[in-house]
């Protein structure tokens, strides 16, 4: 089925000199160690975290998100944390390009590579590590620490490999992230 | 929006892959319904054979099923699920010139590779390692999560999450144990601890002097099971009878390569494996080296149980193939299971469509032939809802992917007995693709006052014979007119594709057309002294000759260029689902006029 234009109202948006697309209505702490590809989509009622940043480091980066990108209604982005040696910390999250977080999702990943699909309604757990290319099928929860490989679809709570996806996904994938930003208009 | 609400009976397109094999052997069947076993047989000769023979008979049955029918698929038939397939997950082979679906290529396996510390296995210890990673990896028995290593005494500030680097870090360094902050007493007695259902090995007296290579440490009980004694046995008895009626080394191996996932394919390749079956009828009877008593009570104790979660779940029991157990304290942690990268071939020609690069965490691909490349992209850009008895106009979306113009030619069962459909314009062009066009150009914000352009136009259609929707960048949408005659959950229609388009091929390099052409034709004129010394002429002398003939195909380009043109065409077969149909609704006049494409439009003009 053909992806239908999504209108937006023109002054909910921020929009960035890069392309980003940027929901008022989002929650966005401690913007300064945010850092946004481009062309990269926060819809509404989203909660990125940049504020939980690392004890005793000075200005550093909490999350990094990558080109078209897409965090969906209700997605929350919150750095992972641990007590390591007897001191609690958070720790960057990084996402690379073409991934979008499906709604109502919470994700807590040290790393997501390009090219991600993350379903409705996921929970992705603390220091999880998506590769590349990776389908998160809606509702499943991937615990913490968990390495989804490359190519892989993960669904079920665990989320467990489910199926493989096709050579093609990276070609799809890129597509769907970048024909969503087009058609992702303001209405008036 | 819409598209959520539609989620429930989600319309599709599928392709369907025309299988040499597997036509072949449908086809022998339904025609010869009381020599199915022949046909087997003949099938299995047929895979020894030398290839050649096997791509000609390929042909033959793939022109006898085209004359046969025209729609080699019912669109109902449950049968068809298993022969269309998604336009990403098919291949495209650029010298059979047809689509491969994934039961018509061949894998081979390039990488093993753990799917948790993606540590690369080189193939010759994946056996000795049975599939498994031989590492620190581990599956929850009760929820087949990755299970932690854990210390069991901890200096007390660290919480249990500390102990799991092993896991995070495991390319860096062998499993740090937790990084030693109190002298030698480190913990000594590791376990594995699952951190979704709380299950740990301790359960089980499953403890670990070291931190690091556990699977080494389990590796004498594993030995010791009675059925890895009984496989061992087994293959020691077959294996000498092999070596010595088989030359072919190759066979041994073939016989207990363990394929990854999907990776069957690829037994069914090797050659020689029938062949020499008739000499091995003098195996020496053979006697099982373990004996399992079965335990007499289970069944009493099962019966007897109070609590069913003490009984193991199929999934818990498949896990663990060993034994099965029936009992939930008798369940181990497994080691996880390899997976593997796989090069796929065509299995007509043996060309190769996919190749991926050989290490585990790469993601590029040396060759890469998919579909999605190929043939043109069929999406259904609008399709209202259903309902019995009533005209609603669909609107299929064709994408080019190639680079030059594409002519489409439609075909459909006009009528069957689950509905009509009906194709105003069944022959349109599309242009060829171009990325500039496809992201940048594509302006709708702009669009969106030209939409009423766009409404004007299926006005227009509407009128006219025109059966065009839009035609842009590198696509055009065409309007179908389908009419269902009963209720039902899914309305499904056959779609014959044919694309026709203009290819310009390179004709092989200059030394080559030299040999071909002038060896035949002027090979008495070409002086032979001159070829070495000057190739400029030569090859004025080769395209010279060959430029008549192509102008004589084409008309183009009179000036010689090696370059040839010619058409290339190819069909195929897609089943298209546009969702339930609802029963004939008392329907005010309205809804049937809001069905059609000026009400869409001015829809979409109002929000
Ligand atoms: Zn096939
Ligand atoms: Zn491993
Ligand atoms: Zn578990
Ligand atoms: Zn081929």
């Amino acid at each position: 089925m053909e992806p239908q234009i999504v209108y937006y109202a023109r002054p909910e948006y921020i929009e960035t000199d890069t392309g980003n697309k940027v929901s008022r209505k989002s929650v966005i702490c401690g913007s300064q160690n945010i850092i946004l590809g481009g062309k990269t989509i926060i819809q509404t009622d989203c909660v990125i975290r940049g504020d939980l940043r690392r004890t005793g480091v000075g200005h550093a980066v909490v999350v990094a998100i990558g080109r078209y990108c897409l965090l969906s209604r209700g997605s929350i982005i919150r750095p992972p944390y641990k007590t390591y040696k007897g001191m609690f910390s958070y720790y960057p999250m990084k996402i690379g390009d073409h991934v979008t977080i499906g709604e109502g999702s919470i994700v807590e990943a040290a790393t997501i590579g390009s090219f991600v699909h993350i379903g409705k309604n996921c929970v992705i757990g603390r220091f999880a590590i998506i590769k590349d290319c990776c389908r998160i099928e809606d509702n499943t929860v991937i615990p913490p620490n968990t390495v989804v490989p490359s190519f892989s679809i993960y669904e079920g709570s665990p989320g467990v490999c489910v199926d493989e996806l096709p050579e093609c996904v990276q070609d799809l994938y890129e597509s769907q992230t970048k024909d969503f930003y087009t058609k992702f208009q303001p209405s008036n | 929006m819409t598209a959520e609400a539609v989620n429930a009976a989600r319309p599709f397109v599928h392709y369907h892959c025309s299988c040499p094999d597997v036509n072949r052997s449908l086809s022998l069947l339904t025609l010869k319904e009381n020599e199915a076993k022949e046909s087997d047989k003949k099938i299995a000769e047929d895979r020894d054979d030398d290839n050649n023979t096997e791509i000609n008979k390929n042909k033959e049955y793939a022109n006898t099923t085209k004359e046969d029918t025209l729609f080699p698929l019912d669109a109902y038939s449950p049968r068809t699920v298993f022969s269309t397939f998604a336009l990403s997950k098919l291949y495209f082979c650029e010298d059979c010139h047809q689509i491969r679906c994934p039961r018509c290529v061949q894998e081979e396996i390039v990488c093993y590779y753990c799917p948790n510390c993606l540590f690369e296995v080189p193939t010759a210890s994946v056996k000795s390692e049975r599939n498994r990673c031989a590492r620190n990896c581990f599956q929850c028995p009760i929820c087949q999560n990755t299970l932690t290593v854990v210390a069991s005494t901890e200096p007390p500030p660290v919480t249990p999450a500390t102990a799991v680097p092993p896991r995070l870090l495991p390319n860096t360094a062998p499993a740090p144990p937790p990084p030693v902050p109190t002298p030698q007493p480190t913990g000594a007695p590791y376990f594995l601890l699952c951190g979704v259902c709380r299950w740990d090995s301790q359960e089980i007296n499953m403890t670990f002097e070291k931190a690091t290579g556990l699977a080494l440490q389990l590796q004498k009980t594993e030995d010791e099971k009675p059925d890895v004694k009984e496989f061992e046995h087994l293959k020691e008895h077959f294996e000498k009878h092999l070596r010595t009626n088989a030359p072919s080394t190759t066979l041994s191996s073939h016989l207990f390569l363990f394929p990854g996932l999907n990776g069957f394919s690829s037994r069914y390749g090797s050659s020689g494996s029938t062949q020499n079956q008739p000499k091995s009828d003098d195996v020496t009877p053979y006697e099982a080296a373990v004996k399992v008593v079965e335990k007499e009570g289970l069944v009493k104790e099962l019966t007897n149980l109070d609590n069913p979660n003490a009984v193991t779940t199929l999934t818990q029991r498949l896990d663990q193939l060993s034994d099965q157990p029936y009992k939930v304290e008798k369940l181990q942690p497994q080691r996880i299971h390899l997976r593997t990268k796989r090069v796929k071939r065509c299995r007509t020609c043996h060309h190769i469509l996919i190749k991926p690069e050989q290490k585990a965490q790469a993601i590029k691909f040396k060759i890469k032939l998919v579909a999605l490349n190929y043939i043109p992209k069929i999406t259904i850009a609008k399709s209202p809802k259903l309902t019995v008895n009533q005209k609603t106009q669909v609107i299929l979306k064709f994408s080019n992917p190639l680079d030059v113009e594409v002519d489409i030619k439609l075909t459909t069962k006009e009528k069957d007995a689950y509905g009509t459909i009906a194709i105003p314009t069944s022959e349109f062009g599309i242009s060829p693709y171009n990325e500039v066009w496809e992201y940048d150009d594509e302006d709708f914000g702009t669009d969106r006052l030209p939409s009423r352009g766009r409404h004007s136009q299926a006005a227009a259609n509407t009128h006219g014979t025109e059966g065009i929707f839009e035609k842009k960048g590198s696509y055009t949408s065409i309007i179908l007119e389908v009419t269902p005659l009963a209720e039902m959950e899914e309305f499904r229609f056959p779609l014959l594709v044919t694309y026709t388009y203009k290819a310009t091929i390179e004709i092989p390099t200059p030394d080559d057309t030299k040999l071909d052409k002038s060896s035949t034709n002027k090979s008495d004129n070409v002086d032979k002294t001159d070829t070495g010394a000057d190739t400029s002429t030569t090859t004025a002398e080769t395209t010279s000759t060959i430029a008549p003939s192509t102008n004589a195909d084409t008309d183009n380009e009179p000036e010689a260029i090696l370059t040839k043109e010619i058409t290339k065409s190819l069909s195929f077969c897609t089943t298209i689902g546009l969702g339930s149909v609802a029963k004939v609704s008392p329907a005010p006049p309205t809804s049937s006029s809001s069905k059609t494409l000026t009400g869409v439009g001015s829809s979409s003009n109002s929000t």
